[in-house]
């Protein structure tokens, strides 16, 4: 048989559009159908997104709206208002007391918040840190009264600190010049919020 | 010294560690190694350098085995290989990495159809002779074509021919997009330069020549076969060649930036006195280049012979694959060694079992020689009939 010298060309041309139009159909398949080519991504993510469980609540659940027990809302709300007048206004509830999820759920207490009265707590933003800004405070031996208190790292921060109003206190401590006692939201060791 | 006189030693915390790592200092190097054999091969097929007609054929397959593994040390690096794939279906072309994909792919295929261009009259035989499951491998690779006619062989070559030459500036594409990808990273002053996509091709033929004459001699010595001398002298000569260019764009690019003493070199000038000094100044500059430089300049202008020429040319070569993969680290992670802060430097960790350690480094970078060692056990590579003038 007579056959041309081109025909292994042809052959491979074929070979060649058979994987140009399989990749065309491959590609049609994989991209998502409700992919936005302008901004790059998948549309279809916000809503399934939007389905995740909560974990987070923020700080206007922890303002008593949701809650049935009338106690527990006043003091809710007593301690969001003392957070809001100290230095700590800017911190969400959960970040030192845990997600909302883990202490409520169906609208009912499910575990009490967490209390972590370890140092560890609040070195995570108070230890210091040459990339910290100079102004924002991070612990100091010398510094803040410490020195005359002979403060180490050591030295739990809440002996004498109020985790929600930790300026206030601090200052109330230099102009009494004693180791304060420490108030009974302090000193709660059974692992529930007093708030 | 600190970058900007700096008296503190500061970095961002982000910064602690080097994330582009062997990773990436291995994927320039090994898409290198492509571009460089491609080049070789280019010399006989488009500018007809009769010296290596005999290496032509190992050229390309050198080239592809290193093809197949360009992109490994990247999916080794992102961790989800599958991702890898968005790249193809949905490119961005605000992103040069997208873009590579494509650049890779089609000078893969590009690179296989010629290979496929140069073995069909060794698949048709092999077709004809072989009986079985096998002999229906060697069939699907003749596309079922199994006559070889003059005329057939004529078409072949003219259009390996036209292959060739367009893999040539699409070899330079290939790895100038490289250096481009670093080059264009304007943030980063030991990176940030138009010079770098020359760079990096430069470099890259350099090692791709170096790397084929040290598997070339391999080859020769491990079958016990005489050596084409003629060939190795003129490798010799077009590797010396190449070096120049590179080395010189090279040493000029931190030149003009120490002579132009701006903000730059604020940067670099520190970077170079401290974190680089051993790797880039001493054993990049002065110990790798300098060395083959100047025995790749006496094999040139000398021109020795015998075993005086394969023990230099080895030398020479083993020392220049080394500067290129210097260069790669240097490159790659001395740039990520400077602070965005511009006041202080970073330390690179060496890391040996890590997914992007020492030991996978290895493992990727002898992937190809063990592909090539597949490959020869069933095509002829080297033609096989040098002139042994010893």
């Amino acid at each position: 048989m007579n056959i041309s010298p081109r025909s292994h060309i042809y052959r491979l041309i074929v070979l060649l559009v058979i994987v140009v139009v399989g990749f065309v159909a491959v590609r049609g398949l994989a991209i998502p159908s409700s992919w936005d080519s302008e901004n790059f991504y998948r549309l279809d993510s916000l809503e399934e997104l939007k389905l995740q469980p909560m974990h987070l609540g923020g700080n206007e659940s922890c303002g008593g709206a949701s809650c049935h027990d009338q106690e527990r809302v006043a003091k809710h709300k007593t301690q969001l208002a003392t957070v809001g007048r100290g230095s700590h206004k800017g911190l969400a509830c959960e970040n030192c007391h845990g997600p909302l999820s883990a202490h409520v759920s169906d609208d009912k207490k499910v575990a009490s918040a967490v209390i972590d009265r370890e140092n560890k707590l609040c070195l995570n933003c108070h230890a210091q840190l040459v990339s910290r800004p100079k102004d924002f405070p991070q612990f100091d031996t010398e510094a803040n009264g410490h020195w005359y208190f002979d403060v180490e790292i050591t030295k739990p921060c809440l002996d004498c600190h109020s985790p929600h109003n930790p300026r206030q206190m601090a200052a109330k401590k230099d102009k009494s010049k004693k180791q304060p006692k420490a108030t009974s939201e302090q000193t709660s060791t059974n692992g529930e919020v007093q708030l | 010294m600190l970058p900007n006189e700096s008296l503190l030693n500061y970095y961002f915390p982000n910064e602690a560690e080097v994330h582009w790592s062997l990773m990436i200092v291995i994927y320039p190097y090994i898409t290198g190694l492509v571009a460089g054999a491609f080049v070789v091969s280019s010399l006989y097929h488009v500018f007809q350098i009769k010296a290596f007609e005999n290496i032509s054929r190992f050229a390309l397959v050198a080239a592809f085995c290193f093809g197949l593994f360009a992109a490994v040390p990247l999916l080794m690096h992102l961790g989800q290989p599958f991702r890898a794939f968005n790249i193809f279906f949905t490119p961005h072309t605000t992103s040069a990495m997208s873009v590579f994909g494509f650049v890779y792919s089609s000078y893969m295929i590009l690179l296989m159809v010629e290979l496929w261009l140069v073995y069909r009259e060794h698949f048709i035989q092999k077709a004809k002779e072989t009986k079985g499951m096998a002999g229906w491998v060697w069939k699907s690779l003749t596309l079922g074509v199994t006559e070889y006619t003059p005329e057939a062989a004529r078409v072949d070559h003219k259009l390996t021919t036209f292959l060739a030459a367009l893999g040539i500036p699409w070899a330079c594409f290939l790895h100038g997009y490289v250096g481009f990808i670093f080059g264009s990273v304007k943030a980063n002053a030991w990176w940030a330069t138009p010079l770098q996509p020359i760079i990096f091709l430069m470099s890259a033929i350099v090692s791709g020549i170096a790397m084929l004459m040290l598997m070339y001699a391999f080859i020769r010595w491990r079958t016990k076969k005489p050596y084409d001398f003629p060939m190795i002298q003129k490798l010799m000569v077009f590797l010396w060649g190449f070096f120049i260019i590179d080395f010189f764009l090279e040493a000029l690019e931190i030149i003009y930036v120490a002579y132009e003493h701006g903000h730059h070199w604020s940067v670099i000038g520190p970077l170079l006195s401290g974190p680089l000094y051993g790797t880039f100044l001493i054993v990049q500059l002065l110990v790798l280049s300098v060395i083959p430089f100047l025995i790749l300049g006496y094999i040139t202008i000398f021109k020795p012979w015998g075993r005086l020429l394969l023990y230099l040319a080895n030398l020479a070569s083993l020392m220049l694959v080394l500067q290129v993969l210097f260069m790669r680290f240097n490159v790659v992670v001395g740039g990520q060694l400077i602070s965005k802060s511009d006041r202080g430097f970073t330390e690179f960790h060496w890391e040996f079992f890590a997914r992007e350690g020492v030991l996978p480094a290895i493992i990727i970078l002898s992937a190809p020689f063990v592909a090539f060692y597949v490959i020869s056990r069933f095509v002829p590579i080297l033609g096989d009939a040098p002139e042994a003038k010893q």
